[in-house]
Formats: C-alpha cells, sequence, structure tokens
C-alpha cells in the first residue's frame, strides 16, 4: 500500500510571502511558532526542571520544543458541524472530538474540476455533475469528494491563491445529497473568497450570499476539509483517506493529517 | 472484512491535569452569537439579523506546546544530532509516513512501580511473556500505571519509565516508532530529580530520550486506551500533524482491527 500525504505543512516563515493586506487573515494558514532550540532555551528548559547546569547535559544541549498560538482552522483541517450553527439538520450540531474515527476513514472520489471553473466565482452545478460523471465511480455513503479546482498551481505568495473558485449553497447542497459526508477542497476556503461575497453583500443586500456554502452544512450535515494538498498524487477513485483530526475538546475544527492509503 | 478503530489519543482540553501546571493548553472558544462582529467586521453593514438564526460561525483559539496531548517526538526533540553525532536530527514534517502505519506491539508494565527505570530484560521478558518476535518497524506502546490515573494530579508523577537500554533494545531491532501512556517515555521527572540530588549521575538525565543521539526514533506520550488492547494483531496509525522544523507534532493515534 502507498501512502499520500495530503496536508500543507505549517510553516511560520509563511508569512512572509504573504502580500501585506493580506497578512490579517493569516490565521487559518500560518502558525504563530516560538521555537526552543536544544543547544539554547531548550538547555535553560532542561536545567531548571532537573536542577542541573548545562555542563551535565550531553554536548550542553536539553531539547527542542515549541509553543503555538493556532486558530482551530489552521491549514489542511476538518470542519465540525458547530462551525456552521449550533444546530445541524435541527438538532446540537456536532464538535470535532463527537465524530466518530470510523466516519473519518471512508473511500476518497477526487472530482477533477480543473477548466470547468473561474477564480473567484462559484463552482456550477453542472461542472460538479460533469465532473462525477467524468470520474464513474459510484458516489458511497460517507465518502470524501475531494475538488480539484485547480489552485494547486500557485504559493502562498501568489495573489490568485486567493482568488479561488468557491462553493455556493446550491453546489454544497447539491454534493451532500449525494450521500458523500467529507467534502473536501484543494483551495484556501470552501466558500467563495470573502472579498467576493463581501462585494456582493454590499451591492445587493442579499442575506443568502453569506458564507453560503459553510450555511449549507446547517441543513445537512457534512464536515468541510479546506487546503487539501496534492490531489495530483491520488488516482482518481479505488483508494481510503484517513482524516483523523486532533481531539480538540468540543471544538468546531481542528487540524488533521490527511493521508490518501492506496492499494 | 470489517475495520475496527479504537481511539490511543487523549482529548486536549482544558481543566483536566494531563501536564505539569502552568504548561497546559489553553482553549479560547468564540460561539456563534459572539462572532458576528467578526463577521460584520469582513461584510460591511451586516446585522445578526442577516444571519440564519442571528448565528455567525464558531472558533477557537488555542496556545498550546507540541507536547500537549498526544504528540509524537521526532529525534530533532531529543537533540541537534543523531546516529551518534552523524546526521542532523530530523524535525516532525521529516518523518516518513510508512513507519506511521505499522503493526502494533503492546508491552504491559503496568505492575512496574512509578519512577522504576525499564531495562532491556524487562522489555525482552514481556516479548517472550506475550509470544511476540520483535519485527522491524513496529510499533511498541507501552501501557505503564499512568494509564490509569489519566486525568488526576498524580498523573504527572506516575509509572515507568524506559530506561536508555530498553529504549536501544527496541531500536537496535529495527523499531523506529515508540509509545507510552504516561507523560514522558522517561521515568517521571519528579522521579529522576530525587536520584540526581543523590547521585549526580548526569547519565540518568532524560536517557530514554537521548538515546536518540545513537539511533534516531520516534516516540509517543499520553496514549489512551493501551489496557483495552491485545498485545498485539493489530496496526497503528499515528501520522502527526506537519509542523516545519519542529520537534514533536501532535497526533490522532488510532490502532485498527481487521475484524
Amino acid at each position: 500500500m502507498k501512502l499520500v500525504d495530503l496536508t500543507r505543512p505549517l510553516d511560520p516563515q509563511d508569512i512572509e510571502k504573504f502580500p501585506e493586506k493580506l497578512r490579517r487573515a493569516a490565521a487559518t494558514m500560518v502558525p504563530e511558532i516560538e521555537y526552543q532550540r536544544p543547544g539554547f532555551e531548550g538547555a535553560d528548559a532542561v536545567c531548571a526542571n532537573f536542577g542541573c547546569t548545562r555542563e551535565d547535559l550531553p554536548d550542553g544541549e536539553g531539547w527542542g520544543a515549541e509553543r503555538l498560538h493556532i486558530n482551530t482552522h489552521l491549514g489542511t483541517h476538518v470542519d465540525a458541524p458547530l462551525h456552521y450553527g449550533s444546530t445541524c439538520e435541527g438538532k446540537p450540531a456536532r464538535t470535532i472530538t463527537d465524530i466518530g474515527l470510523e466516519e473519518l476513514y471512508v473511500d476518497g472520489i477526487v472530482l477533477d474540476l480543473r477548466g470547468m471553473v473561474t477564480p473567484n466565482e462559484g463552482i456550477e452545478v453542472a461542472a460538479l455533475e460533469k465532473a462525477i460523471a467524468n470520474n464513474g465511480a459510484p458516489i458511497t455513503p460517507g465518502c470524501a469528494l475531494m475538488l480539484r479546482t485547480g489552485q494547486e498551481q500557485y504559493d502562498l505568495g501568489d495573489p490568485k491563491y486567493f482568488q479561488y473558485p468557491g462553493m455556493t449553497r446550491e453546489g454544497t447542497l447539491f454534493l451532500a445529497d449525494t450521500g458523500a459526508k467529507l467534502l473536501c477542497t484543494d483551495a484556501l476556503g470552501w466558500d467563495r473568497p470573502f472579498p467576493v461575497i463581501r462585494r456582493a453583500f454590499r451591492d445587493t443586500k442579499d442575506r443568502s450570499t453569506i458564507w453560503d456554502g459553510h450555511f449549507a452544512g446547517r441543513e445537512k450535515e457534512v464536515f468541510i476539509v479546506q487546503q487539501i494538498h496534492n490531489l495530483a498524487g491520488l488516482p482518481k477513485s479505488g483508494f481510503k483517506v484517513g482524516f483523523f483530526p486532533l481531539p480538540l475538546a468540543r471544538c468546531s475544527a481542528s487540524p488533521a493529517r490527511v493521508v490518501g492509503f492506496v492499494e | 472484512m470489517a475495520r475496527r478503530f479504537v481511539d490511543l489519543s487523549i482529548a486536549i482540553e482544558m481543566g483536566v491535569p494531563s501536564d505539569p501546571p502552568g504548561m497546559e493548553p489553553v482553549i479560547e472558544y468564540t460561539r456563534h452569537k459572539e462572532s458576528v462582529p467578526a463577521l460584520a467586521h469582513f461584510f460591511e453593514g451586516l446585522t445578526a439579523d442577516d444571519l440564519p438564526d442571528g448565528e455567525g460561525w464558531a472558533t477557537e483559539r488555542v496556545k498550546l506546546s507540541t507536547h500537549n496531548g498526544t504528540h509524537m517526538d521526532a529525534p530533532y526533540h531529543f537533540h541537534s544530532t543523531t546516529d551518534h553525532g552523524r546526521t542532523r536530527a530530523p524535525a516532525i514534517d521529516e518523518t516518513p509516513l510508512e513507519q506511521c502505519l505499522a503493526p502494533g506491539v503492546k508491552l504491559d508494565f503496568r505492575a512496574l512501580p512509578d519512577g522504576y527505570v525499564a531495562s532491556a530484560r524487562d522489555v525482552e521478558q514481556e516479548l517472550e511473556r506475550i509470544g511476540h518476535q520483535l519485527q522491524p518497524l513496529d510499533i511498541v506502546v507501552v501501557n505503564t500505571r499512568a494509564g490509569e490515573v489519566f486525568g488526576q494530579p498524580k498523573y504527572i508523577h506516575a509509572g515507568c519509565g524506559m530506561g536508555r537500554e530498553a529504549t536501544l533494545y527496541l531500536t537496535e531491532r529495527g523499531v523506529r516508532v515508540v509509545g507510552t501512556d504516561a507523560w514522558s517515555w522517561d521515568a517521571p521527572f519528579s522521579h529522576t530529580a530525587k536520584k540526581w540530588e543523590a547521585s549526580r549521575d548526569p547519565r540518568i538525565i532524560w536517557e530514554g530520550h537521548k538515546a536518540g543521539r545513537e539511533i534516531p526514533y520516534w516516540q509517543m506520550e499520553k496514549l489512551a486506551n493501551l489496557s483495552t488492547l491485545p498485545p498485539f494483531g493489530f496496526e497503528i496509525a499515528c501520522f502527526p500533524v506537519k509542523i516545519k522544523g519542529a520537534s514533536a507534532g501532535w497526533s490522532r493515534v488510532v490502532a485498527i482491527f481487521q475484524d
């Protein structure tokens, strides 16, 4: 079996790649990390714990360690229904620690939408239908549909990374109605980019444009997964995906090391 | 064939003494009504009336160490070099995924007292008792007495530790990933600090971890539910979160049974 890493690395130095005006939104892409290095801060920490001196440590080295300050929606992460509302399908919404492991190890299907989507716009249901037909694999209950939008060609520093095609309420409910449970995208976000929604709301005052892709998850329970990496490394179907997220108690999401299991 | 999963990770949670005082994770929860101003910041002129049931999103900010919760240490945690000083120690983002999905083996060390440092002989005898021939890349997890007192203040002082000898016994035989349900792979610091005070022998300081200077290995701490596992006959999946250059990464560790 081949393991395929589908996770975007978390690197605090990525903040340097961000256009200045977008740094405010970096919390879902870049962690804040304070590093303790074995020969420096980590040696002081070990000495403080054991009451010894650096001379007592091998090569004068203690441990490497880190402190992080992160948003739970950081990097490749799994959203729990709680993210979209306090209720889901009329019942109290599940948190990330309420989701069973068996729901997070599922069949994976890659929907290749390249050439069928437009930056900054909603992904049409017709495009989703066509991608499902092109794939040909049956959509099994609870499976993961993984949208390959083409965003993989852009790095964080590129303005185009932030101009991704997004999912609307209509598209999200269409995918949810197929029986799939994990709805994944290689884009930064599931919805259309926030500036696009912002303009739509400003111009129309139509409240149904606001975060409509995520809010659709209030009506039909789905787990949205953003910033899936390396979809090019997978076959189009016939594999499993493990999404096991960190068990952050009662949280609305958590980062996961997402791995494809290809026989 | 049905697959069955057993969760081997503790929840990352406030108010549960899973780490020494001052080292616990902090989670700031923002709930749906509280996030309305945040949404209004993105979407000019928006009020609660524009949102379904007046609700925005739920999110959280978390302050934590890479060593909070169930996590996997990379060789870089133990020292800046490994392989007897010959190579730079790999960080957690450099962990080969292939070694994070492999047959699991459980050593039952619950009878060993708190602070005891397990030896190579202890490991060998336990493997004989359970009747398992150790294979390279087996994921070996140690069930100590700490598992049953998790959630109590005494947790961080409980359980036996794995010493340098016991660690090398495993890594010399090709084991690369190990784990414990105690706070640390080594004996609890409070016990070692007493021995250090009496002997001033620097070789006992963090000796199991420092065995990674000789042979690289990856180590999981604060595992859960080990007492429910059989000695072998299952796989462990333990893919760590991919943090650039970090000494460790949290992991949702899962035992997988093919029933």
